[in-house]
């Protein structure tokens, strides 16, 4: 059985509420106050549809902007929830979606689907960074892996990077969908949650094959690729990971450095032989995944 | 360099090597009207999916190129000729209209010129006035001037302020009473059936640059994107002053629409590098060259 909510709703209204209004001008603290107002206390779809449609003409699309204390606030009020490179306009919508009514699974669904079906590319944005705020998240899934098979970067980037819905609730083959599609399309890997938690053997065999028909086409590997193969190491993945110890590449060995680390596998952890240099900074933390794809994607343009 | 904005372009109907001719020629902004598919639809989910594509997919795609996409949205002239149908799509017209980067209800207006379309010609005027947006008018292709007079006729009637009105379509036959009126003036450059470039030319040559405006009205049929910055070529060649040439080809058009609130300049991408990356995608994906289409052969007849 799912929860029915992922997080207290009034909770995540007021930090959304609190962080828009120290940031947006009178006017617009005017327009979100009469909204949220008209919104919860005579709530209509057609009072919510324009609320959702027009946010942007009232409250302007600057970027929102978090101290480090609000993020971990973000943290506390729903795990692994990230406001990272939004906007004001996307948390205003986001704030209205907060105040559909919660009585009805049904109704909820009903409602939000038909705002999916029309939504424009701000607005699927903006939906699918609320996954993890939504009421009855098992209604969502199927949305959830919609917002996946999507061809619109940006669509993809705000479902698959900096949310922690799809790990808490995908099942493993649209999990493992989502990390290959990630990888297929150059998206910045350690931005997705949930890696090592969901990271399977199916998916370490599919990452292997990917290499292999990158490799054959004589194509680059980020080797962010190589991130859930820890713990599913077989014949074949082992002679991948020799191969990038071959690498002239440094980002391909610092990867398999970490992979090594983490690893608890006899003949993984031998190929740390004649790598200590990169064990040493490994381990005192002058490389992780991310300076690792960082600097892939610097390179990789 | 010149840039260029078109003004009725169907996007959906073009290539990804046709993206590219027009940002290499200068083409910075395109506005996409909804029309019909070349046959007509059978349900009101095919519009629903239309409109939805228009603000969604051909949005992105547009901007992986350096190319701000636009659209109107509403039911052309043909479709409004299924009454049935047509209560259907009036119905889902005001869950597009209000969304961001629509700048106009279009293309609207006569086709036959029968009842039906007088009807939801009508209807649609009054959800642009209610709504605040451009009207987008397609003039028919029969019996042209009388359309055209009846189109502006019904606009006035209507209470809709003749700036508000882009008339398009135009030939010389109805451009006069178009200004006189204090309507704008668009001319499709669409070879055969529409206006050649060299009659657009002397066409400028005679009326100035006062709210006249060109596109391409490129579509499904044999046609021709770069018909914008193809003609204004043609116009600097044979005398145009510069001012002029940025009139028609880009000021006029942005003017007309920029009324809606909805599309601003400082949202353009100016700058040309082909190495930049447009929405996190590679404009040159898989190190591809540019395949531009020269312009050597720019007398469209």
């Amino acid at each position: 059985m799912m929860p029915t909510f992922q997080t207290d709703i009034i909770e995540a209204r007021n930090f959304l509420y609190q962080l828009l209004v120290r940031q947006v001008d009178e006017k617009a603290k005017n327009w979100i106050e009469q909204k949220i107002h008209l919104l919860a206390n005579s709530f209509s779809t057609q009072n919510f549809y324009i609320a959702f449609t027009s946010a942007p003409r009232f409250v302007g699309k600057q970027n929102l902007h978090l101290s480090p204390m609000e993020e971990s606030e973000a943290n506390a009020i729903r795990k692994g929830f990230t406001l990272k490179n939004w906007t004001i306009d996307r948390t205003t919508r986001i704030l209205f979606v907060l105040y559909l009514p919660t009585e009805n699974a049904e109704n909820h669904v009903s409602i939000l689907s038909k705002v999916f079906q029309t939504a424009e590319v701000n607005e699927l944005v903006a939906l699918y960074a609320a996954l993890p705020l939504l009421p009855f998240p098992e209604k969502y899934i199927y949305q959830c892996t919609e917002g996946i098979r999507t061809n619109m970067a940006p669509v993809f980037e705000a479902v698959a990077l900096n949310n922690p819905f799809p790990a808490e609730f995908l099942d493993e083959n649209a999990w493992n969908q989502l990390f290959l599609k990630a990888i297929f399309t150059g998206k910045k890997i350690y931005q997705i949650q949930g890696i090592k938690q969901r990271a399977n053997a199916t998916l370490a065999q599919i990452c292997s094959d990917f290499a292999h028909e990158r490799w054959a086409a004589g194509r680059k590997v980020t080797p962010e690729l190589w991130m859930p193969v820890v713990h599913f190491i077989n014949d074949t993945i082992l002679k991948d990971l020799e191969k990038l110890k071959e690498s002239n590449d440094i980002l391909q060995r610092q990867a398999l450095v970490l992979v090594c680390l983490e690893s608890s596998h006899a003949q993984v952890k031998e190929l740390l032989t004649g790598m200590e240099d990169l064990k040493e900074k490994a381990l005192k933390g002058e490389f992780s995944w991310e300076s690792i794809s960082e600097q892939w994607h610097e390179a990789n343009q | 360099m010149m840039k260029f904005i078109d003004p009725h372009i169907h996007c959906v109907s073009r290539t990804t090597d046709d993206y590219e001719a027009l940002r290499q020629a200068g083409v910075v902004a395109v506005i996409e009207p909804a029309f019909w598919l070349g046959q007509p639809r059978t349900e009101v989910g095919s519009f629903k999916d239309y409109f939805s594509t228009l603000i969604g997919w051909e949005r992105f795609r547009a901007s992986q190129f350096g190319i701000r996409h636009y659209c109107t949205i509403g039911l052309n002239s043909k479709e409004a000729n299924n009454e049935a149908l047509a209560e259907q799509v009036m119905e889902i017209l005001p869950l597009y209209i209000y969304k961001e980067g629509v700048v106009g209800v279009g293309e609207i207006g006569y086709d036959d010129q029968t009842a039906l379309e007088d009807k939801y010609f009508r209807l649609q005027l009054e959800l642009a006035k209610e709504a605040n947006l451009p009207v987008q008018i397609h003039t028919p292709h029969r019996n042209k001037k009388v359309g055209t007079s009846r189109s502006m006729d019904v606009c006035i009637e209507h209470g809709i302020a003749p700036q508000m009105v882009i008339i398009d379509h135009n030939n010389e036959e109805t451009v006069k009473e178009t200004l006189d009126r204090g309507f704008w003036a668009a001319f499709s450059i669409y070879p055969s059936t529409k206006m050649g470039n060299e009659r657009m030319v002397e066409i400028v040559k005679k009326y100035g640059s006062e709210r006249i405006f060109i596109n391409s009205a490129a579509d499904w049929g044999i046609s021709d994107p770069l018909a914008v910055p193809k003609t204004a070529q043609l116009m600097a060649e044979r005398g145009i002053s510069e001012k002029d040439i940025h009139l028609v080809c880009y000021q006029n058009a942005y003017d007309a629409f920029a009324q809606s609130g909805q599309m601003h300049e400082s949202d353009f991408i100016v700058e040309i590098d082909q190495s930049q990356r447009f929405n996190g995608n590679s404009v040159l994906r898989g190190g591809r060259d540019p395949k531009i289409e020269k312009l050597d052969s720019k007398i469209i007849k």
